[in-house]
């Protein structure tokens, strides 16, 4: 049988190891990852996106928490030395160029939700007018095709979600904290009532919204 | 979505259900696929938020240890290693270059520019022409006086026997 002899430059192969201790949870690696896609990111993310320090700082950290999640989810993952992706192929091009998709999707998604960037007169307005925001190509990066679809969507969902749902939810599910204590620590809510009730919209919200994707998913 | 079907699977969740209505809990989630559909949405909910928390919080580790070292105070020492020089944002390390050849362009553009200035002398230094201080002068090559009608280096005396 013929031996298939992959040539891998030496970019390929520090990608291939990053991309393998991200898989196996090393923190240094994880570190390095972060460095490598933040250097890219911060040197070239003027040509490619309009928007701010902190707007951009946003986009990175959404799009590398998703760069992160496709690796646990094996949406891209090292065999035999090479980098996959979707479909089980190799991957095609670097993991930079990857991730800087998976932030041109979050930076259009952040234009739809902070309209000000979105204004025609912006490189950003002028992209989202001209091209649109391809839904597909948005799922296809972010979502599995197989049975952890919905779980892709529900965390896509909740990096959009509003700063105040964000804040009851964490406290409620990952601090597991009790609505009445919840209470003593959001000031801005007055009762028990008001916050049961605002916790669960915050869940409706989310639900409707992942529900909403994943059936435009499976109809396209 | 049922409000108060949500709180059973809050407690059912957080651990806060005890271990009796447990049983009658999941009987009643297995016999309804509504039902069955919202808990592994909140599932889902749960997962993806400890997910994104603990991920942002690593994040802001790294972020601040990426600072530290675009700015240049190496005081943080957690993720050192043999790697680590190579994981290390070369964004400082690029600047550093750039002034360097920014510097090292200008030496030599001055130097070029700089150098014919010196090496110029000027031409009262010279009572020759410049063609004359190419072919080295009168040192190698000696002035002849030219023939005049005092001076005349014909020699007419000489006998011209022409060939027969």
């Amino acid at each position: 049988m013929a031996k298939l002899i992959q040539f891998r430059t030496s970019i390929q192969e520090k990608e291939a190891r990053l991309i393998e201790g991200m898989a196996e949870e090393r923190r240094q690696t994880q570190y390095e990852l972060y460095a490598y896609c933040a250097d890219y990111f911060w040197d070239n993310y003027k040509g490619v996106f309009f928007a701010g320090e902190s707007a951009a700082e946003e986009i990175f950290q959404n799009s590398f928490i998703a760069f992160w999640e496709n690796i646990e989810r094996r949406k891209i993952y090292v065999e035999n030395g090479i980098v996959m992706g979707k479909g089980d192929v190799p991957l095609d091009g670097s993991i930079l160029t990857y991730f800087m998709s998976i932030a041109r999707n979050k930076y259009l998604e952040y234009g739809r939700e902070h309209p000000v960037y979105a204004d025609p007169e912006t490189e950003l307005g002028r992209l989202i007018k001209e091209e649109g925001v391809d839904a597909n190509a948005y799922t296809d990066m972010l979502y599995d095709s197989d049975e952890n679809m919905m779980l892709d969507i529900i965390a896509d969902v909740i990096s959009h979600m509003s700063p105040r749902c964000n804040q009851i939810l964490t406290k409620f599910y990952y601090e597991e904290k009790k609505l009445e204590v919840i209470l003593t620590e959001i000031s801005a809510i007055e009762s028990y009532k008001a916050l049961k009730s605002k916790k669960h919209k915050c869940m409706e919200t989310l639900r409707k919204s992942a529900k909403d994707i994943y059936y435009r998913r499976l109809n396209s | 979505m049922d409000e108060k079907f949500q709180d059973r699977i809050d407690d059912y969740l957080l651990n806060r259900m005890k271990d009796a209505d447990k049983e009658a809990f999941l009987q009643e989630v297995e016999q309804d696929n509504e039902k069955r559909e919202q808990l592994e949405f909140t599932k889902h909910v749960k997962d993806s938020i400890r997910s994104r928390e603990e991920k942002l919080q690593a994040l802001a580790q790294f972020r601040r240890h990426y600072t530290e070292r675009a700015t240049g105070t190496k005081n943080a020492t957690c993720y050192h290693s043999v790697s680590t020089a190579e994981a290390a944002p070369v964004r400082s390390t690029r600047r550093i270059w750039l002034w360097i050849s920014g510097v090292a362009a200008l030496f030599v553009v001055g130097f070029f520019a700089v150098k014919p200035m010196f090496m110029h002398k000027s031409p009262t230094e010279y009572n020759s022409t410049p063609v004359e201080q190419m072919r080295g002068g009168d040192d190698i090559f000696s002035p002849v006086s030219a023939d005049s009608t005092d001076n005349d280096t014909i020699n007419i005396d000489q006998t011209v026997i022409p060939d027969e």
